[in-house]
């Protein structure tokens, strides 16, 4: 392979690159394949003083946004106004990811 | 020349041409790239005439697009304020934070340097769903036993909001059964139900907050599915008295769902909140506010396959306020630039954003000229 053709080959591996990561950006590549590969059901619970009930994902993604915050808590994220209280959202980590994929922020306490 | 030199010649050739072309899709492409990456840029607006000591605006120095502006609430988050001022949002919407000062301090932030005074919004039903749990406690509307302890709350909290510098409540619930969170509805007959949210909104706005009815037209947190997103539901005289109590009582807004209705109303098969059929019928007969439930649930955003679609349809069906909580600054200017365009092009009538806007400024107390 002479030196043009190598140049020509890897410019055309940087157009690629460019082009993907116009039409989709790299640092979201690897969640997007993790979201992609786990193949678990989205489940959010609300509990409210030891009583829980299964939120439609529609709504928990707009909730969890209006938490302070979510902490990690083994498999699932805990999404709270305040870290003592009775009341708070259990989400496992499909619907926490389906929310970040849907453009919802929620605020992760280490 | 030899045939074969002739064929090398052609062969270096089509490589140079190559390379040449391919050079220029790197540099085109990374200027796209460049582009994508570089952070939302709006000007100060200079054009705006507005009088703050008479607290007077004069409408027509708006642009269109400030006007489009005015019609959007976004979720609160500090480090987009700038931005959201200068595109002259309408209002923005506060979560959860840890303490009163936190809130002040947001609140403050906002309305600092703001060019038109913003909407200051939040969720507070009570104790089933408290922004200010880490200091103030509330029951919840499940737990309001008589209309008088319902006034009682709603001026409790209005005093609290105001004092805090919040204009618009997103609060109560009007549907007459919450079978989601179990707490976020009156409880009690129709009539009782009915009786204790009239006098929480008079309570509410006795003491000098906005109140919101939702969510139009009713049974949005009874028909929901935890695995689907589109809802569906058939609405009954029950479901829509409780919304004409609310508007006799003078209730300053409603918010519309995004269920798919049929029965006593029928919102064609859309979601309720892009149905122009179910809004201009609420809007013969209430003046107040119409606010959509957030735009990005998955109860509207699966009905289109098109986003821009979705965002002139929420305008054309004649909300008045538009909620929408993506907490990218770059996609609420790409909305607000969707709706200018479809104005422009006249499948939004711009008498519509015109009432809408001056609907908004009115109610936040400016005089519109």
């Amino acid at each position: 392979m002479n030196l043009i053709t190598k140049i020509n080959v890897s410019l055309a591996s940087i157009i690629v690159i460019l082009l993907v990561n116009l039409l989709l950006p790299l640092n979201s590549i690897a969640g997007k394949v993790v979201y992609a590969l786990d193949s678990s059901e989205p489940s959010c619970m609300f509990n409210n003083k030891n009583i829980s009930t299964e939120i439609p994902l529609d709504y928990c993604c707009s909730e969890i946004e209006k938490q302070l915050a979510c902490k990690k808590d083994n498999s699932q994220f805990r999404c709270y106004i305040s870290e003592s209280s009775g009341q708070y959202y259990l989400v496992n980590r499909q619907a926490f990811n389906t929310c970040k994929e849907e453009g919802y922020y929620a605020k992760i306490q280490e | 020349m030899p045939k074969s030199k002739n064929k090398i010649n052609k062969k270096i050739f089509f490589q140079f041409l190559l390379l040449g072309i391919l050079s220029l899709l790197v540099i085109v492409l990374t200027l796209l790239n460049l582009q994508k990456s570089m952070p939302l840029q709006i000007d100060a607006p200079k054009n705006v005439v507005y009088n703050q000591t008479t607290n007077t605006l004069q409408f027509d120095s708006l642009t269109l697009k400030q006007k489009i502006a005015q019609m959007v609430i976004v979720y609160g988050n500090e480090d987009n304020k700038e931005l959201l001022q200068k595109m002259l949002i309408g209002g923005v919407h506060l979560g959860a934070k840890p303490s009163k000062e936190a809130f002040l301090q947001s609140i403050k932030t906002f309305q600092k340097e703001s060019i038109l005074p913003l909407f200051i919004t939040l969720d507070l039903e009570g104790g089933c769903k408290n922004p200010f749990e880490n200091f103030q406690s509330f029951p919840s509307a499940k737990e309001i036993k008589t209309a008088e302890e319902a006034y009682a709350v709603g001026y409790d909290e209005g005093l609290l909001l105001t004092e805090m510098g919040f204009t618009l409540n997103f609060a109560p619930v009007v549907d007459l059964e919450d079978s989601i969170w179990n707490c976020r509805s009156f409880s009690g007959t129709p009539l009782e139900a009915s009786e204790k949210t009239a006098s929480y909104i008079l309570g509410l706005q006795s003491s000098g907050i906005l109140a919101t009815a939702k969510h139009y037209p009713g049974k949005t947190l009874s028909s929901s599915d935890p695995h689907k997103t589109l809802t569906y539901a058939d609405i009954t005289p029950d479901d829509i008295a409780m919304f004409e109590n609310s508007i006799k009582n003078n209730v300053s807004a409603i918010m519309i769902s995004h269920i798919i209705v049929k029965g006593i109303l029928n919102s064609e098969s859309k979601p309720g909140v892009v149905s122009d059929k179910l809004i201009t019928d609420l809007k013969n007969q209430f003046t107040g506010l119409i606010i959509s439930d957030e735009v990005m649930m998955l109860g509207l955003k699966e009905y289109y396959s098109n986003k821009d679609q979705m965002y002139i349809d929420l305008f054309k069906a004649g909300n008045d306020v538009v909620l929408n909580f993506n907490q990218d600054p770059k996609e609420i200017y790409h909305m607000i630039s969707v709706v200018e365009k479809a104005v422009k092009k006249g499948t939004i009538s711009e008498d519509l954003i015109d009432a809408s806007a001056k609907k908004i400024l009115q109610t936040k107390g400016i005089n519109v000229e």
